[in-house]
């Protein structure tokens, strides 16, 4: 069953095709979330949030987009709202303790595991930009709207962000303090 | 030999480089290799793969649509409408659905009563028939008036029967009338539910037709029992909704789409 028919039931609020949409969405929701997040409990609740406001949506959900990539949006907007509200709420306690708290992943550890890794020590306009860009495809005038940012201070911020990732990634680099606590969004 | 900054060749992955770049990465090695672990980089993180979710994630997602009103088990009232939507609890059903069940309720307070009448043996009084009266074993009486419609009933002519005849007659008239009411009733919610779903202004107009339909239909009900406090209830509330929805309609048609609407 596709998208688009599955979509019609879940809008009388047919449970299976909710089912079906979540198994057939959720791996996708659930990364977007957790890399913007930077924190898997933090990603877990708000990809619920996303989905439960997707499935509120529906009946407005007109078809003009893909159903995917409706609900990723909705999934990023869900992540980045979540970040800001987060950073009101504890503005001076995040980029410290995020940064420090992961350890870097052992040399034989396979390369996915240390790029999430690497996605995790950024600050956090870098990792968001560069998830948006890098891993999901958002153009830089996309990103800007979505942070509220230029387009120009996003490419800047995805420049900075690359360098910033290859340093970590590089097993003789590391990454000092120092510069952990200089950096700046 | 000034080497390009890590920056500039992460610049470098999207964009051309300069002349003097293109100079440099030609004759440096370090700044090429280095170029090329960007780009290598870049493709790594476009192919990340998806993560999969926790475990009861759908569960707790389930139980939270549940909770809220947006998931419907098909098995109760097949397509009729969620039972649970998600709204505030004052508006657990939405007006046009109040009005429905208000009318539902009136035409089953309605058989029920036309059914009461009879078990109390009102032999002259008319009757609402739906389907053949058995009379000793033979159809007495042939018709089909749909309980829904609330038209004039035809008077019938009282049968005369001996009483547990007259009885299994009434018992079967009464559940004629239930399922009439009941077909009757899960129609009206049907087609509100549908109209419910739609928040388009041509969906809306749809619904004040309805409502104007239901208006109409306990005016004819009133002119039979202009004094009934109940069909006045229903009439009044119709109208009400009617009115609402004219107004609501009114400034969106005025109105544009703000610019800070949300692009979902």
């Amino acid at each position: 069953m596709t998208d688009a028919e599955l979509v019609q039931q879940a809008r009388r609020g047919e449970r299976d095709a909710i089912e079906a949409l979540y198994r057939r969405h959720a791996p996708r929701v659930c990364a977007i979330v957790r890399r913007l997040a930077g924190d898997d409990a933090l990603a877990e609740d708000w990809a619920q949030e996303a989905w439960v406001q997707a499935i509120r949506a529906l009946p407005g959900f007109r078809g003009e987009a893909q159903f995917g990539t409706w609900l990723y949006r909705i999934a990023v907007n869900r992540a980045l709202m979540g970040r800001r509200s987060l950073q009101r709420s504890r503005p001076r306690e995040l980029p410290l303790s995020e940064e420090l708290s992961a350890p870097p992943p052992a040399e034989g550890v396979e390369l996915r595991g240390r790029l999430e890794w690497a996605l995790r020590q950024l600050p956090e306009g870098m990792r968001q930009v560069l998830v948006l860009h890098d891993v999901e495809g958002y153009t830089h005038e996309e990103i800007g709207r979505l942070l509220g940012v230029a387009a120009g201070t996003c490419k800047s911020q995805l420049f900075k962000a690359r360098a910033r990732m290859r340093r970590l990634l590089q097993p003789s680099t590391a990454v000092t303090e120092e510069e952990i606590c200089n950096t700046s969004n | 030999m000034q080497h390009l900054e890590l920056d500039e060749l992460a610049r470098l992955v999207d964009e051309a480089p300069t002349a003097a770049e293109s100079a440099h990465l030609a004759q440096c090695r370090s700044c090429c290799a280095e170029w090329q672990a960007l780009r290598q980089q870049c493709a790594e993180l476009g192919a990340l793969p998806d993560l999969a979710p926790a475990l009861g994630a759908w569960a707790a997602l389930e139980e939270r649509l549940q909770a809220e009103g947006l998931l419907r088990d098909p098995a109760v009232i097949p397509a009729v409408f969620p039972r649970h939507r998600a709204r505030a609890p004052r508006e657990w059903l939405p007006p046009l659905l109040r009005v429905a069940a208000a009318l539902a309720l009136f035409l089953g307070g309605g058989a029920a009563g036309a059914a009461w009448q009879q078990a109390q043996g009102a032999a002259a009084a008319p009757t609402y028939v739906s389907e053949p009266l058995v009379v000793g074993g033979e159809p007495a009486v042939a018709a089909a008036a749909p309980a829904a419609s609330l038209a004039v009933p035809p008077a019938t002519e009282a049968v005369p029967a001996a009483p547990a005849a007259r009885r299994q007659n009434e018992a079967r008239l009464a559940e004629a009338r239930v399922h009439d009411t009941e077909a009757a009733y899960l129609d009206a919610l049907t087609r509100f539910a549908a109209l419910d779903d739609e928040p388009a202004e041509g969906d809306a107009l749809n619904r004040l037709a309805a409502l104007e339909g239901i208006v109409l239909t306990t005016r004819a009900a009133l002119e039979q029992a202009p004094a009934d406090p109940v069909i006045n209830g229903y009439h009044l509330a119709a109208l009400s909704q009617r009115d609402a929805l004219l107004r609501r309609l009114q400034p969106s048609r005025a109105s544009s789409p703000s610019p800070n609407e949300s692009w979902y």
